[in-house]
């Protein structure tokens, strides 16, 4: 496989003393590939040093063999962006946006602009004003101008955050569809189920360091087998349940607290067996237990 | 530069299609009709009144300062803007440089203000034309207009376009608009003499008696007409420097 993406020993120190990134190392080819971690974790760092908006403070980045720092220009012609907050300007229509940000890029063709307004289905929007849009449809006009090019790295930042469940399906097929042909599409965010629909693969963050790097299937297999659901009775059952055991999540209903756990060593022979899923890998990745 | 020409076209594009761009054009026009449109109480009240030189001189020095202000405010949130709306990261992952960015914005600003005040100009001019009450000729308006275009207009909208627009982009908005609000009102207060105007006038200073003096004052200082010119021009051009030279603006080459 192609490596388009290629980590190596990035760290990013703020001149307040925070360490944003420490030492992280991994490599990425086509497909789309998932970046998950909590809020704070450094996956915005990590991308605002991959589209060369942050310089890193030591390590190398290189993008289709190009390095970020010394060669940013030849990058930064193969990379879209879109940012976790993007407001746009409201008073541009739908179509004057994208073609601004076409223009920008060296493409001066309107009828690309129209093709991939198609694509993202906002075409017939075009006229509108971007204040008018709603929540979901800005987005797809942020993923608009991302893609207009078509660069081989498209770089998304928690895309969909905030969307209804249907604009999130329609994301995730816009994100899916364009990591064909050989293109990479990295994925930051900490909704568990974008990486488990899109990605093979993917790299887990917990405050800087790189936690996990590898595939999705080999995350879910470390937690296989071992998650169990046990049933409580109060609250006072599950904090006793807490210092024995990794609880992956709760829910409450009139009958008590149905607890998900990792149960590695058999130790509640009562508890039912589930089937593991991504988010419990994460979960339980995020107790410390796997290591990169 | 191609790119600079896209920015360049889209923030006057956006500030053209501004309500505020419009509504503040209105509101001047109407009050420079009150102060200056030739009905009989005006003419009794401003003695020259009847001259289009006055006339245009009176417009461009007291009445452009109320449009001025309220173009500063529109101008002064270009920057700040973008980095709040993240669009100014969005641009920096572009195969764009720094300069392209800036000089965008700024010959944008500086275009959209210059047409702002031709068109409040040509507005007041027109309708000056249409409406005296005594017979005046085409070149008398056009000439002291195409005078003032170029020694006022043009100077001015330099100076307020870039000021109001580099500023922002190197102290904290809120500091520039107190700054703003009292340079605007010493202007605003400044009574005309026969003294050589201070060089600080944005919009009464000396550049403006090129195109009417007072008949009395006959007398026009060279040096305080190029001192304004230079204090209007070379200010724009150094604020642009400080912000060019401003680390940490851009991301790092």
């Amino acid at each position: 496989m192609h490596t388009n993406i290629e980590i190596n020993h990035i760290t990013k120190k703020y001149k307040n003393g925070v360490t944003a990134l420490d030492d992280i190392s991994f490599t990425v080819g086509s497909g789309v590939f998932g970046l998950l971690g909590h809020n704070g974790a450094g996956k915005t760092t990590l991308m605002k040093t991959l589209v060369t908006i942050l310089p890193p403070s030591a390590g190398t980045i290189r993008i289709c063999g190009y390095d970020t720092q010394k060669q940013g220009n030849e990058v930064r012609t193969r990379i879209g962006y879109l940012p976790q907050e993007l407001a746009m300007y409201p008073s541009l229509s739908v179509f004057d946006f994208v073609n601004y940000m076409a223009e920008l890029k060296g493409i001066r063709n309107k009828e690309a602009v129209r093709e991939v307004l198609e694509q993202v289905e906002m075409l017939e929007y075009a006229k509108r004003k971007i204040r008018e849009l709603s929540g979901g449809m800005k987005r797809r006009v942020g993923i608009a101008q991302a893609i207009i090019g078509y660069p081989q790295i498209l770089v998304v930042d928690e895309p969909t955050a905030g969307l209804d469940p249907e604009e999130r399906v329609r994301f995730r097929g816009l994100l899916s569809r364009y990591a064909r042909e050989g293109r990479t599409v990295l994925l930051s965010t900490h909704i568990v189920e974008d990486v488990f629909q899109l990605c093979e693969e993917l790299a887990v963050l917990r405050k800087g360091h790189l936690f996990y790097a590898g595939t999705s299937a080999a995350l879910m297999k470390q937690v296989k087998g071992k998650v169990k659901i046990l049933h409580l009775e109060d609250e006072r059952q599950l904090i006793d349940l807490q210092k024995k055991s990794i609880v992956l999540s709760t829910t409450y209903d009139r009958h008590g607290i149905h607890a998900r756990i990792m149960d590695e060593n058999a130790l509640f022979p009562q508890a039912t067996s589930a089937m593991a899923t991504l988010e419990d890998a994460y979960v339980y990745c995020m107790g410390g237990k796997i290591h990169a | 530069m191609r790119k600079m020409f896209s920015v360049i076209y889209y923030e006057y594009k956006m500030q053209m299609k501004r309500l505020a761009t419009w509504g503040i054009l209105l509101a001047a026009t109407i009050l420079s009709f009150l102060d200056n449109l030739p009905t009989a109480r005006n003419l009794n009240r401003l003695e020259f009144l009847n001259e289009p030189a006055y006339f245009i001189y009176r417009v461009i020095s007291l009445d452009s300062l109320v449009l001025l202000f309220g173009l500063m405010f529109l101008l002064a949130e270009r920057f700040p803007l973008d980095s709040k709306t993240g669009m100014k990261s969005l641009f920096m992952t572009l195969a764009m440089q720094k300069w392209q960015y800036m000089l965008g914005k700024l010959l944008g600003g500086l275009l959209y203000t210059f047409s702002v005040l031709c068109i409040f100009l040509a507005l007041c001019t027109t309708i000056y034309f249409a409406a005296a009450p005594f017979a005046i000729s085409l070149p008398e308006c056009i000439i002291p207009f195409v005078k003032a275009i170029f020694v006022s207009v043009l100077p001015v909208s330099l100076f307020v376009s870039f000021c109001s627009i580099a500023l922002p982009g190197i102290m904290d908005i809120r500091l520039f608009y107190i700054l703003a609000a009292v340079f605007w009102g010493a202007n605003a207060a400044y009574v005309d003499s026969a003294d050589a105007n201070p060089f600080y006038l944005i919009t009464s200073g000396d550049l403006v008696h090129l195109i009417w003096i007072h008949p009395e004052w006959s007398y026009l200082d060279k040096g305080s007409v190029l001192a304004n010119g230079i204090f209007l021009m070379g200010s724009g051009l150094l604020f642009i420097g400080l912000l060019f030279l401003k680390p940490q603006f851009w991301r790092s080459e």
